[in-house]
């Protein structure tokens, strides 16, 4: 059924999914595609909240805001896989716990 | 500014200007420099102060020299101003006159001292403090001389301060005057509530404003259960201002720390602590008269316990056997003559015996200072004696001023004592009020007569008899230097010839000194005024009286220490009663222990117990709990950081799923 | 039709995102995205955002799936290189916090009051209209973004060239103040 709760719904799943592959796994790529799930589900919501409030102008403002978050999510995986490489580069590891330089 | 008046600008500053380059350039100036400066600083504002005087003396009017506005807020208006009328003009001429003298036989006393820039510039400071004081054109102004006398006194007795008993003699002086500062302050305030100024001028001009009048006379009912006590607010500020004078002059019940003084060096005991600064109480009530006159109570307080200050003071002075201490309590009984004087009305005749008193009780401290010099620093009358033909010049000097205090004619004493007198018997000799009168005539008389008794007691166990100090010492004694004789014999002059500015009518004299105060100061009460001159024949009468006195007790002093100076103890030995007595008296009827019992020791238990219970316990409590707090939190907050990104990843969902959970709530319960 | 489609499609998606979370290899984390960016696709096609659906494919599966892909490749982990797991007491301590996220998030959206599903013209969603919109309305943001791609390129350029630490030695020992488990 389409529904608003529904959509909703369908993105606060995917959020969280998200947010449980970011706490409970330990390699960084897998956090990174994580948090593309995160970014995916937000989406989702945009886009509900267009489609069911189109407005008298119908003009897709959610649609802009995905469009951004985009962006974003291609500039974060940009820089994070970066990151990635530069850190297996020098420590031959891909696991967050070993990710501790900055340590106390 | 006329001449006069620049003159009168300039006064005080030249004392501050000594003040600042001993304080400041004492190292470089040296010993002979620093004295120099210091000198010639005090000399120069006495020479200012003569265009000044003349001025005054001539025209009568006041000289004034508006400098600047110094509080300017809303309704608050000072000016830094000075005043010198007809009454700050005497003040002017013994501050600046008796302390130039004093300047200069400190030159000699202290040549041997360590740190002679740092006494000239206290001494400077004090002279800067006292002109202040006396010249202030408001109350405010005079606060500021008030205190800064009361601070240079601080410093000036404890100059020696490598002796703790010295410093703590300072510091005793400076806690007492606190508490009469704090009722001088407390009269500033009220006056300010009631008349919206300080300058001396407004307040007695708005004194005739009736409702300013119904203000000051409105009467509170201060009666505690069945103690009827009713106090108008003009009595309240004039207790709180003699609370103030009382405290700076000596009076009971603080005068304690005035013998304890005389720790300092022995010029400034002459200068501070009996010429000038002990005297500003007494100058502080007659520039005020006309308040106080309008609170007959405080009258009848002021004349009690000035009365009383007088006899007690006197009795203690019998039995003391330090030179210095026998003439400190000797200041403070003829302080207490003097405000005996103002509260039956004698604000001229009390202002008199000021002037008179700085002469001879400042030339008997420097007598005693020339003793203890030539005894290279033995105070100790019991040690002394046969210094007659060792210091003539100082012997010779100390009997004029010893006559004078005693009150034999026609020495300055005489006059002043006797107008003093005159008033406090008034009331019984006139018939008015004779219970009142005779209470603080025999007050007076018993005080001065027992003057005469320990004055020539000093005198004679100082310079009579033979000597009973040891013999090296007495031979080692000199004469000395012209800088420490010529105070004493310029000061023996004007011991002389003071007396006569103020004959009084009862011997066809002119009384000018009366009537030339009779202007500034309140006429009280008013029917004995004008009733004087049919009394002259009782006035006379009582002279004769007091003059018969004063040779008799005189005599009987000098036959007892020189032809019987057992006498005394064998008096005590036969007798235990007396003997108590004598102890009870020679050990200062332990006024000392009981303050110290009653007072002292339970402010110091109460601050010890706020600092336990209030410092140590609550307020340090607080501190370190709170400390503790952040130590712990901060230990706990510090084991989050661990740098593993998973971990700041959970506290980042745990503090998002808390935020959410609260919107959530909020949500709710809208 | 379409609400069967919307169902399959969502299912699709949160199988997809629940492969991704759950593989131990990265490549297959990353494979499964694909079907996961596919389904969101999907998803927007039936919310009338086609415009947004071809740029889902493009720049997701497009590029930054191929760009994983290329640094998975590109680094060819071996075993230990993939790190360790987390013990499962953790891994479900995880999945309940996660629940109880989901709840709270549920519970947020669901406030939204129901709404009937509007009408909307064909117009709505295509990349004119989102053009339009985006250039009328949201030109600042746009701009801002442009400057966030130019930084996160240079970053990346910078990041990935530059060598961290010890510029030599292809395998550098573990700081002793590791503490980590391997």
């Amino acid at each position: 059924m389409l529904t608003l709760h529904n959509c909703l719904l369908l993105s606060a799943i995917l959020f969280a999914t998200g947010v449980f592959g970011v706490i409970a796994r330990r390699n960084v790529l897998i956090v990174l595609m994580s948090i593309e799930l995160m970014l995916n589900g937000v989406n989702i919501a945009f886009v509900s909240f267009a489609r069911f409030y189109p407005g008298s102008s119908q003009a897709p403002a959610g649609h802009v805001f995905v469009l951004l978050t985009m962006a974003v999510a291609a500039a974060e995986a940009a820089v994070g896989l970066a990151i990635v490489i530069a850190w297996f580069r020098n420590r031959k590891t891909t696991d967050t716990e070993e990710m501790r330089s900055l340590r106390w | 500014m006329n001449e006069a008046s620049r003159c009168l600008a300039v006064v005080p500053f030249l004392c501050l200007a000594g003040f600042l380059a001993n304080g400041l350039l004492g190292r470089r100036l040296g010993r002979n420099g620093g004295a120099a400066v210091g000198v010639a600083a005090a000399i120069a504002s006495f020479l200012f102060s003569i265009p000044v005087a003349r001025e005054v003396f001539s025209t009568g009017e006041a000289v004034k020299a508006d400098l600047f506005s110094w509080i300017d807020v809303s309704d608050l208006q000072v000016k830094f101003a000075f005043l010198c009328d007809r009454l700050s003009v005497i003040m002017l001429l013994v501050v600046t006159g008796v302390g130039s003298l004093i300047h200069l036989y400190s030159a000699g006393y202290m040549a041997h001292d360590a740190s002679v820039p740092r006494y000239f510039a206290y001494l400077n400071l004090f002279m800067f403090s006292m002109l202040l004081l006396v010249l202030g054109d408001n109350l405010l102004l005079m606060f500021v001389g008030w205190e800064g006398v009361g601070l240079c006194s601080y410093l000036l007795i404890g100059f020696w301060f490598e002796d703790p008993e010295k410093a703590y003699a300072g510091r005793k002086a400076f806690i007492v005057n606190r508490i009469g500062d704090f009722g001088f302050a407390l009269g500033l305030f009220a006056i300010f509530m009631v008349f919206h100024s300080f300058d001396y001028e407004t307040i007695r001009a708005n004194l005739g404003d009736s409702n300013i009048r119904e203000k000051l006379l409105h009467t509170f009912d201060l009666g505690i259960w069945f103690v009827d006590v009713k106090l108008s607010l003009v009595g309240a500020i004039t207790l709180a201002f003699f609370l103030g004078a009382a405290g700076k002059s000596a009076q009971i019940p603080l005068y304690v720390w005035l013998p304890d003084a005389m720790a300092g060096p022995t010029p400034v005991s002459a200068l501070i602590h009996a010429a000038t600064m002990v005297t500003s109480g007494i100058y502080m009530i007659c520039r005020l008269s006309h308040l106080f006159v309008m609170a007959p109570p405080t009258m009848d307080i002021i004349a009690g316990v000035g009365g009383a200050t007088a006899v007690f003071a006197a009795l203690m002075a019998l039995a003391q056997n330090d030179i210095k201490k026998v003439l400190a309590y000797s200041t403070v009984s003829q302080l207490g003559l003097m405000f005996l004087a103002l509260g039956t009305g004698g604000f001229s005749a009390g202002f008199f015996h000021v002037f008179t008193h700085a002469f001879f009780k400042a030339l008997l401290f420097l007598g005693a200072g020339s003793v203890i010099h030539a005894l290279s620093g033995e105070q100790d009358l019991r040690r002394m004696g046969g210094l007659k033909n060792k210091l003539p010049a100082t012997f010779a000097t100390m009997l004029i001023g010893t006559l004078a205090i005693t009150g034999i004619p026609p020495f300055a004493g005489f006059f002043s004592k006797d107008e003093i007198l005159w008033k406090a018997w008034e009331g019984c000799l006139t018939g008015q009020n004779v219970g009142h009168g005779l209470v603080l005539g025999l007050l007076g008389t018993v005080a001065s007569a027992m003057t005469a008794f320990y004055m020539f007691r000093l005198l004679t166990m100082a310079f009579l008899g033979a000597p009973r100090g040891s013999a090296e010492a007495h031979s080692h004694a000199h004469e000395s230097p012209w800088t420490m004789t010529l105070p004493l014999i310029v000061l023996a002059i004007c011991s002389v010839a003071a007396g006569f500015l103020n004959v009084p009518h009862a011997l066809h004299g002119g009384a000018h000194f009366s009537a030339w105060l009779q202007p500034v100061v309140a006429a009280w009460p008013e029917i004995a005024t004008a009733q004087h001159v049919s009394h002259h024949s009782a006035e006379r009468g009582l002279m004769v009286v007091s003059t018969l006195i004063a040779f008799g007790v005189s005599g009987f002093a000098l036959w007892i220490y020189l032809k019987r100076p057992g006498l005394p103890a064998e008096v005590i030995q036969k007798s235990p009663g007396l003997g108590q007595l004598y102890a009870l008296v020679r050990d200062k009827f332990y006024i000392d222990e009981a303050y110290d019992r009653v007072v002292v020791r339970p402010v110091k238990l109460t601050a010890f117990a706020l600092w336990i219970f209030v410092d140590v316990l609550i307020i340090d409590m607080f501190i370190n709990v709170a400390a503790l707090v952040a130590e712990v939190v901060s230990e706990a907050a510090r084991r989050l950081q661990d740098g593993v990104v998973g971990t700041y990843a959970v506290w980042f969902l745990a503090g998002a799923m808390l935020l959410l959970g609260y919107f959530l709530y909020i949500l709710g319960a809208a | 039709m379409r609400d069967a489609f919307f169902v399959a499609f969502s299912f699709l998606a949160i199988f997809g995102g629940f492969l991704t979370v759950s593989r131990r290899d990265p490549m297959y984390s990353a494979l499964s995205l694909i079907l996961f960016f596919g389904a969101i696709s999907g998803v927007m096609m039936i919310l009338a955002a086609p415009f947004l659906a071809l740029m889902q494919l493009m720049v997701y599966a497009g590029a930054i799936l191929v760009l994983f892909i290329f640094v998975i490749m590109l680094l060819a982990l071996r075993g230990e290189e993939i790190g360790g797991e987390r013990p499962w007491p953790l891994q479900l301590l995880a999945g309940i916090g996660c629940a109880v996220l989901f709840g709270l998030i549920a519970a947020a959206m669901l406030r939204a009051p129901f709404q009937a599903l509007p009408k909307v013209g064909p117009e709505f969603g295509s990349p004119e209209q989102v053009g339009r919109t985006m250039f009328a309305e949201f030109v600042l943001p746009f701009e801002v973004v442009s400057v966030l791609i130019l930084a996160a390129t240079m970053g990346a350029v910078v990041l990935a060239k530059k060598n961290l630490g010890k510029p030599e030695g292809p395998a550098v020992d573990a700081p002793k103040d590791h503490g980590g488990t391997h």
